[in-house]
This record gives C-alpha cells, sequence and structure tokens, in this order.
C-alpha cells in the first residue's frame, strides 16, 4: 500500500452511506405509520356504514311488528324476512366465525353512497309475556351486515320488538 | 519502520486540497439529501397523526350523537340528501376542538328520515385548513 491518497471521499462515502440508511429507516417508518392510519380511517368508516346498516334494517324490521305470522312461523321456519340480493344468509354465529359468507351487495341499500350486505333471520316468537300491564310476545331477528366481502367489515346482532296479542 | 518513513516522506501522503474539497462536496449534497428524507419523514408523521386525530374526533361525534336523544340530530336548514357534504357555514351543525395548537373543525350534517323513515342519516366530516382529512356516514335510528 504505497499510496494513501483518496482515503477522504472514502470515509465521506462511508458516512453518506450509514446516513442514507438512516433516512431509508425513518422513511419506511413514516410509510408503515401513514398506512397504519390510512387502515384505521378506513375501517372506521366501514365500522360505521355496517353499523348505521344495521340501524337501518332493524327499523325496517320493525315495521314487520305481525309479520311472519305465527301460522307462516310454523310453514318456513326460521323465515327469512329479508336477504341479500341474489345471496344467502351467512352463517356467523355470535362468536363471528363465519363459514359462509356468500352474501353479495345489495341493490338498494347504501348508507349515503355506500352499498352494504344486508340479512334479516327470524329466529322465534316467545311465549305470551306482559309488558307494560299488556299481554304481548316478543319476536327475535337475527340481522347481518357487512361491507366488501373479500375483506369485511361485519355486524351482527339480535334484536327483539314486542306485539300484541 | 525505516522502510515506511522513507517511503511516506517520497509519495507525499494525505489529502490534497482538491480532494478534501471533492470530499466535501459530495459529503454535503450528501447530507442535504439526508437532511430532506428527514423532513419527509417528518412530514408523513404529522399527516399520520393528523389522519388518526382526525378520525378520533369523527367517530367521537358519531358516538355521541348515537348516545343522545334521537331528537338531537336535526337538519336545521332543511337540505335533505344533496346537504350531507356541506362544511364550514352550510354545514348543519359544527364545533371546533384545538389539539396541540392544531385546529379540527368537526362538521355535522343531517338527512332526517333518509333512506327510510325513523331514521336520520348523518354525515359527519372532519377539516383541518378546509382539507377533508375524515368523513364517516352513520344512520341513527329511533329508540
Amino acid at each position: 500500500m504505497n499510496r494513501q491518497t483518496g482515503s477522504a471521499l472514502v470515509v465521506a462515502l462511508v458516512v453518506l452511506a450509514f446516513l442514507a440508511v438512516i433516512g431509508i429507516a425513518a422513511l419506511t417508518n413514516t410509510d408503515i405509520e401513514l398506512f397504519s392510519s390510512r387502515t384505521t380511517r378506513e375501517f372506521r368508516e366501514e365500522f360505521y356504514i355496517v353499523d348505521g346498516g344495521l340501524n337501518r334494517e332493524i327499523i325496517t324490521s320493525l315495521s314487520y311488528s305481525l309479520y311472519p305470522t305465527p301460522e307462516e312461523q310454523r310453514a318456513m321456519a326460521p323465515f327469512r324476512v329479508a336477504r341479500a340480493e341474489n345471496g344467502t344468509f351467512p352463517d356467523c354465529p355470535l362468536d363471528g366465525n363465519c363459514t359462509t359468507t356468500n352474501a353479495t351487495l345489495g341493490e338498494d341499500h347504501f348508507v349515503i353512497n355506500n352499498f352494504y350486505d344486508y340479512a334479516i333471520d327470524f329466529r322465534g316468537r316467545s311465549q305470551p309475556v306482559m309488558v307494560k300491564g299488556e299481554s304481548a310476545e316478543i319476536i327475535y331477528y337475527r340481522i347481518f351486515a357487512q361491507r366488501n366481502a373479500a375483506n369485511a367489515v361485519r355486524g351482527e346482532g339480535y334484536f327483539r320488538t314486542t306485539t300484541g296479542m | 519502520m525505516q522502510k515506511f518513513r522513507t517511503l511516506t516522506s517520497k509519495q507525499k501522503s494525505g489529502f490534497t486540497i482538491i480532494e478534501a474539497l471533492v470530499a466535501v462536496a459530495i459529503l454535503s449534497i450528501g447530507i442535504v439529501a439526508t437532511a430532506k428524507m428527514q423532513d419527509q419523514s417528518i412530514r408523513g408523521n404529522f399527516v399520520s397523526k393528523r389522519i388518526n386525530t382526525s378520525v378520533f374526533f369523527a367517530s367521537g361525534e358519531i358516538e355521541r350523537r348515537a348516545g343522545l336523544n334521537y331528537s338531537n340530530a336535526t337538519d336545521t336548514d332543511n337540505d335533505g340528501l344533496a346537504g350531507l357534504f356541506d362544511i364550514e357555514d352550510n354545514a348543519d351543525d359544527s364545533t371546533t376542538i384545538y389539539q396541540n395548537g392544531h385546529e379540527f373543525n368537526v362538521f355535522i350534517n343531517v338527512a332526517e328520515d333518509e333512506p327510510v323513515e325513523k331514521v336520520k342519516t348523518m354525515n359527519v366530516i372532519v377539516t383541518q385548513n378546509n382539507n377533508r382529512i375524515a368523513e364517516f356516514p352513520y344512520i341513527l335510528r329511533r329508540d
């Protein structure tokens, strides 16, 4: 090694490489942060669409206060009040472990411009009970809504309505 | 040792002024580029924080309205579905929230009895510096 000129350049390049690694790491970190926050925003938006959709389907179902009738229930139990267009009711137990999710987008049900899948399932009718001093029966429905079946945000719950005898 | 001393004196080893200048120039360019990367990174983190904060405020507003009485969300200017995307003075309701010196505006638009009766469609929009950061649609139902 009889010439040592050029070492300053080598040192400069090594320092630069080190700085570049730090810079790239920071940018990668920022990319992940941005991806995370945008995904969070997207998820929350989907969540409220589904939650709002459930609210709408519950109100729609409440208008069927005497429907299905006991005769209809006996003939076709469980009775499906409504179901997704071209779809079947997904088998989603309350633990959220869905085994069938082939419900497709509904044609006219949406929250503002956001379509969602929906299905409402009749689950049963109670024995006559006293509600506010009157004899009534409680009708149980299961309701399901989801956005974007491939990457689904799903909402499911039971609700009940009472009807006079 | 003898040989080394002879060599160094003959070869005039060390940095020439040209070499030093070139190295400094390259290093400067690199440092400026790296500083730019850091700046970009900080800006990105700020955007990310702004999105997260807006999502938090929009969610909070929806949850608050859902918890309040149904009559609490009203279409004050009666513009129905057409007015669901309004901001500033055209919105049905608004609040301003300051966080760490930054101003976030939350606008609430309501369309009553839409898309069916006994529900209200609501659109909550969070803006900062007139940029729409988060926009969440929701349907409230009557209890």
